[in-house]
């Protein structure tokens, strides 16, 4: 093709370089990337994916199967995007050659900006051809709020490549004239925007490029790309008709193109071929061979397959003196030593003739384009005139208009756009009278019948190089091979043959490919019918689906009100549930293990603080609170008194642990409870679904309240002496605060400070919650005033240690989904007196048999051997088969001990204390000995100082 | 959280770098927190201590004597009052609840982000799905909704618009990092003449 001296929508006086293979070329600011190099001669693209043959542009648009290039971005690469509806901007870089149609990643991070946003409207509509235009301009008149998304990189869809007039004014300005209306009245039009996912309830995907349509150095900041979640009250599908190929013989070679395409390049772009030849099933590809006629390309004839047509374009065409071969087919292509098209050859009723073109416009007719109407399982009925599926019941809440709806002329497209809208609308509540709005007029035209034409067989016999699909090179031999097979089922053909698995879905490709394994099984067309449209239309890259939630945007990370006090302290932190806590303190130098070993023998020793904020808390009150807490917690709860706590556990209803923590009851009817981290929000969830599904009717109010509280635990047999002193005025002796009582009163300053003798450590420990802002208050009182005591700050790592010597438990990880409170040692505290919730199911015999995993301490042989988490237990190393008798559910460096302990669930491992196991850790396994899980202190000496 | 703002320093440098005049994120008014339960029968007692016909309906927010009172659920509402204000309030409600309801003093447990100006729709449909339309969300609306994955209060104070929104504290830091990356984001679309949102024609040209 050439650029002619005139015309078109491009600005001839903003040439703009780009690259192209890394050869410099210059184009217009205007054009896409498929007409820059048309303009500039670059007819063969690259070469096809796996038959390696010269392909060019086939289309101006969404049709395009062969046209996909590899884009530059500032530091990173967009794969297959399509060429023709890429705007050119200054810079472009794009890579075609032989990998048109695979693209590829490029390692490491996209820094490229990708956003999402969220919209909502009365009215979206698909699609801004004649229909979609007619139908926004309309609900925006009425006052509704409308979208309108269009995929192409202007609105305008077969208005701008058609010659029609619109209510009196040329096409083109009537389009621009509706975007402005259109825009002044508050319509948000999308343009580069396709609608790639229907969603139920009339939710749609809209993927849209902005910054990525333009030059790096003029994206402002914009982001590359943009997801739209759009929810509507009414949509509109009015998203056109896309232009089918005919199947024949070397029928890919570049120069061969729809004839929408050739109409379109040389509407917008002022591109023409030296000499046009058009094969035409229908009236409409006549407009090609007219326009091209009216520019003064030379035009050696126009193929038709019909008898001469009785329509207006053929009568033009005739009166034109263009030359017309009737009942007439192309039935193959010859091509240059570059692979260009220059003849084809045309069979007639009077024989063969080779009719000399370097651009041959194509056109099998036009079908609806129903991808997101199908992704959400829309019917379709096959229409023998356009030879084609045609929509056949909307989806509630959704309209389909226009060429989309089989209204393949401008004036009829505009009419079914209107009517669309009206019934939308009404949908909406929006009332639309005819005489307010008129419906915008286009002259009639009419037209001839439609012969539907697949395939032109190839007159030797050899169809490997008819292609059905360019973008996956499946040709006519590949069906004829398939079917061949045994294959029928369309659906199979396409994964036999791969037609219509290109990034496409092969729009273009499967109505021909459905018909042409028709004809070949001799089925009817409607029978075989054509392979389905899955979500999303168009790919999508993982950029785009991510968004902005990357880095700390991605997952949420919850800090507490003391976090920077441990940074400050030079703390490690360590993701625990979402939560960011403090692992350890190292000091220069320290490795991993001394700065446990120091912070543990600093809590055994002297005195240690650890902030354990992120505990669930939660408020439970009311009349019935003591009631409802004795029937989800195992024990006897409910014999707590005011100003005391008590450690209990909460089972599934199959008598599973569910959680652990401690009910500490604040006064007659209200209990503050505390639960693992990791089950804050499950605790309350299960307490919400009992009172509002089971006991209604009792007045119970359970309140979250664990960030209204920041909580630091002072432990060690000097922490008395420290709390002393943080809180002058409250008798801290064990006598008058003994275990798991519970003290109000003023610590560090801060009053109403919570102060409860619990202890995950097994030292004397106090808890101390206050206002969750004030925490760091208390953290540097204790720091302060400690100092001298060797207050010790410590982390999760040192906790874990702590508990595991003293065989506390973690549910979730040292119990499994299955485990009771026997199991896990904890059947102590089972109320022989009262019911709650998993009792019965606990009750049962098979509930505490001795088989069962149960939990056990395990302590390693010698002081090398770490005790790795999730390892498993076996009798001996060198048994075959392996019987497993159990797995480590936590272990550590204990450093009060000197070697590595750990938890264990065992097969009835409460009985084999003494034993020898070996974990799998290493070739020969390590030895362990079962042990009671309590490593450390087992009379419970040092709990009260 | 230098200089009494309830925002860690380096959140504070990353909302005034983000923030412009026609999007400005600033920590919002220190309140303290009152939970009130009530079943049926204690609404009414409530809502005439008072001084009020009712407690506010679903989604909404009304001034009250206690300070902003919010709707959470059937039987939630959250009053925020002046600081250090929760127990006086408390004292208030309480008689009126008799056993059909609890007031919990829940301080703390979020604070308030203000959110003010023109292009703030921009900002919160980049991370959060509710329709923030002026003819569906109107002055006094609130609802409780997601900014990125975390639950939040919404607000609408005023017609500004004057956005509050209360967070869980642990979730400032990620909730803030959405929002000022969604000025960022308002600010290159005003700055390149993007339109962003669909609303109804300002002038409904039919009945």
């Amino acid at each position: 093709m050439r650029r002619l001296p005139a015309g078109g929508d491009i600005d001839r006086s903003r040439p703009l370089r780009f690259r192209y293979d890394g050869r410099a070329l210059t184009g217009f600011t205007g054009d896409t990337l498929a007409s820059a190099l048309l303009g500039a001669g670059v007819d063969v693209i690259g070469t096809s994916v796996s038959l390696g043959r010269p392909r060019g542009i086939i289309s101006a648009g969404l049709e395009e199967s062969s046209g996909f290039a590899q884009v530059a971005r500032a530091g990173a690469t967009e794969p297959l995007v399509r060429m023709s509806t890429l705007p050119l901007y200054a810079g472009l870089e794009a890579e075609g050659g032989s990998r048109i149609v695979k693209g590829y990643l490029r390692d490491g991070p996209d820094d490229g900006r990708f956003d999402k946003r969220f919209a909502h409207c009365d009215l979206l509509v698909v699609g801004a051809g004649p229909a979609g235009l007619a139908a926004a301009l309309l609900a925006s008149r009425a006052g509704a709020r409308v979208m309108l998304v269009e995929a192409d990189v202007v609105a305008g869809g077969a208005l701008l490549r058609d010659a029609d007039t619109v209510d009196g004014q040329p096409a083109a300005a009537w389009v621009s004239n509706a975007s402005a209306t259109l825009h002044n009245s508050g319509t948000l039009v999308l343009t580069s925007a396709t609608a790639a996912v229907a969603l139920d309830q009339n939710g749609m995907i809209v993927a849209q490029r902005i910054g990525a349509n333009r030059a790096v150095s003029e994206a402002g900041g914009l982001p590359e790309q943009r997801l739209w979640h759009v929810r509507a009250r009414a949509i509109i599908l009015a998203t056109g008709a896309l232009e089918r190929p005919i199947v024949f013989q070397d029928n890919d070679r570049p120069g061969i193109m729809l004839t929408g395409a050739a109409r379109a390049y040389l509407r917008r772009f002022a591109l023409a071929p030296d000499r046009g030849l058009v094969f035409t099933a229908t009236d409409d590809g006549y407009r090609a061979a007219l326009d091209w006629h009216a520019a003064g390309v030379v035009v050696p004839g126009i193929v038709d397959p019909r008898a001469a047509s009785t329509g207006d374009l053929p009568a033009r065409a005739r009166a034109a003196g263009l030359r017309l071969f009737a009942e007439s087919v192309v039935e193959g292509t010859s091509a240059d030593g570059s692979g260009r098209l220059c003849t084809a050859r045309v069979r007639g009723p009077r024989g063969v003739v080779e009719v000399e073109c370097d651009v041959l416009a194509v056109s099998g007719g036009f079908e609806p384009t129903l991808g997101l109407h199908q992704q959400l399982r829309g019917a379709t009925r096959y229409d023998a005139r356009l030879g084609a599926a045609v929509p056949a019941t909307p989806l509630p809440g959704q309209w389909i208009a226009g060429a989309a709806n089989g209204c393949m002329t401008t004036r009829d497209a505009l009419a079914d756009g209107a009517r669309a809208a009206r019934e939308a609308l009404r949908s909406c509540g929006i009332d639309v009278p005819g005489t307010a709005c008129p419906t915008p007029e286009s002259p009639a035209l009419l037209e001839g019948a439609h012969e539907v034409i697949w395939r032109v067989v190839a007159p030797d016999g050899d169809e490997s190089r008819s292609f059905v699909d360019l973008h996956r090179d499946t040709t006519v031999s590949g069906l004829v091979r398939a079917v061949g097979a045994g294959i029928g089922h369309i659906e199979h053909v396409k994964r036999y043959t791969l037609v219509g698995t290109g990034v496409e879905q092969g729009r273009s490709a499967k109505t021909n490919a459905g018909a042409i394994t028709a004809s070949l099984t001799g089925r009817p067309v409607a029978d075989v019918g054509t392979s389905g449209s899955r979500p999303p239309t168009e790919p999508l890259t993982f950029r785009i689906l991510s968004g902005r939630a990357q880095g700390p945007m991605y997952e949420p990370v919850r800090t507490t009100a003391l976090h920077e006090s441990h940074a400050a302290l030079g703390a490690i932190f360590e993701p625990a549930a979402q939560w960011m806590r403090a692992s350890r303190y190292p000091r220069a130098g320290e490795t991993l293990r001394e700065t446990v070993h120091r912070e543990s023998l600093a809590v055994r020793g002297a005195v240690g603080i650890v902030d354990v904020s992120t505990l669930g808390k939660i408020d439970v009150r009311g009349p019935d609170a003591t009631w409802f807490l004795d029937r989800l917690y195992a024990n006897d709860v409910g014999r707590v008194a005011v100003g005391k706590a008590r450690y209990s556990a909460l089972c599934h209803l199959d008598g599973s642990l569910l959680d652990d923590g401690v009910v500490i009851r604040i006064a007659e009817q209200r209990y503050f409870v505390t639960t693992s981290t990791g089950h804050a929000a499950t605790v309350v969830e299960w307490m919400e679904e009992w009172l509002q599904t089971e006991w209604p009717e009792r007045r119970v109010w359970v309140t979250p309240v664990t960030e209204r509280f920041s909580t630091i635990a002072i432990a060690g047999p000097t922490a008395r002496a420290l709390v002393a002193r943080l809180a002058p005025a409250m008798e801290v002796g064990n006598a008058e605060f003994p275990f798991l009582a519970v003290r109000h009163g003023t610590v560090a300053g801060v009053e109403g400070a919570q102060v409860a003798r619990v202890s995950f450590s097994g030292e004397l420990a106090y808890e101390v919650s206050v206002p969750w802002a004030l925490g760091p208050i208390i953290w540097r009182a204790a720091l302060t005033q400690g100092e001298d005591l060797g207050v010790t700050p410590y982390g999760l790592d040192t906790l874990q240690a702590l508990r595991i010597e003293k065989g506390y438990i973690i549910v979730g990880q040292d119990t499994e989904a299955l485990s009771t409170p026997y199991d896990a040692g904890l059947g102590w505290m089972i109320s022989a007196k009262k019911d709650f919730v998993g009792r019965r199911t606990l009750d049962r015999r098979a509930s505490q048999r001795d088989g069962r995993q149960q939990l056990v301490g395990i302590a390693a042989a010698d002081r090398e051997t770490c005790l790795v988490e999730g390892c498993a237990l076996v009798r001996a190393p060198g048994e075959s088969p392996q019987s497993i008798e159990g797995h480590i559910t936590s272990g550590c460096w204990s450093a009060t001990l000197g070697r590595h302990v750990g938890l264990a669930l065992v097969a009835g491992g409460r009985r084999r204390h003494g034993e020898t196991l070996y974990a799998t850790l290493g070739d020969s396994g390590a030895q362990v000995t079962v042990v009671d899980p309590v490593h450390y202190d087992a009379v419970g000496a040092r709990r009260d100082g | 959280m230098a200089d009494g703002s309830p925002l860690a320093a380096h959140l504070g440098a990353l909302i005034s770098k983000a923030s412009f005049d026609d999007a400005r994120l600033t920590p919002g008014a220190r309140v303290d927190l009152l939970s009130v339960r009530a079943r049926r029968s204690a609404v009414q007692r409530v809502a005439t201590a008072l001084g009020q016909e009712s407690l506010p309906p679903p989604n909404a927010c009304r001034a009250t004597i206690l300070g902003d009172c919010f709707w959470l659920r059937p039987d939630e509402w959250l009053f925020a009052t002046v600081p250090g204000g929760a127990e006086a309030a408390m004292k208030t409600v309480e008689p009126h609840l008799l056993d059909d309801g609890a007031v919990i003093d829940v301080s703390g447990s979020r604070i308030i982000l203000e959110l003010t100006g023109p292009r703030t729709r921009d900002v919160l449909s980049s991370c959060c799905p509710l329709d923030l339309d002026p003819s569906v969300f109107e002055p006094g609306r609130c609802a409780q909704s997601i900014i990125g994955k975390v639950s939040v209060l919404l607000h609408l104070v005023d017609a500004t618009p004057r956005w509050h929104l209360f967070v869980p504290p642990s979730y400032v830091d990620y909730v803030v990092r959405w929002l000022a990356d969604g000025i960022e984001g308002a600010r290159a679309e005003q700055e390149n003449a993007l339109a962003t949102t669909p609303h109804s024609s300002p002038v409904r040209m039919l009945p």
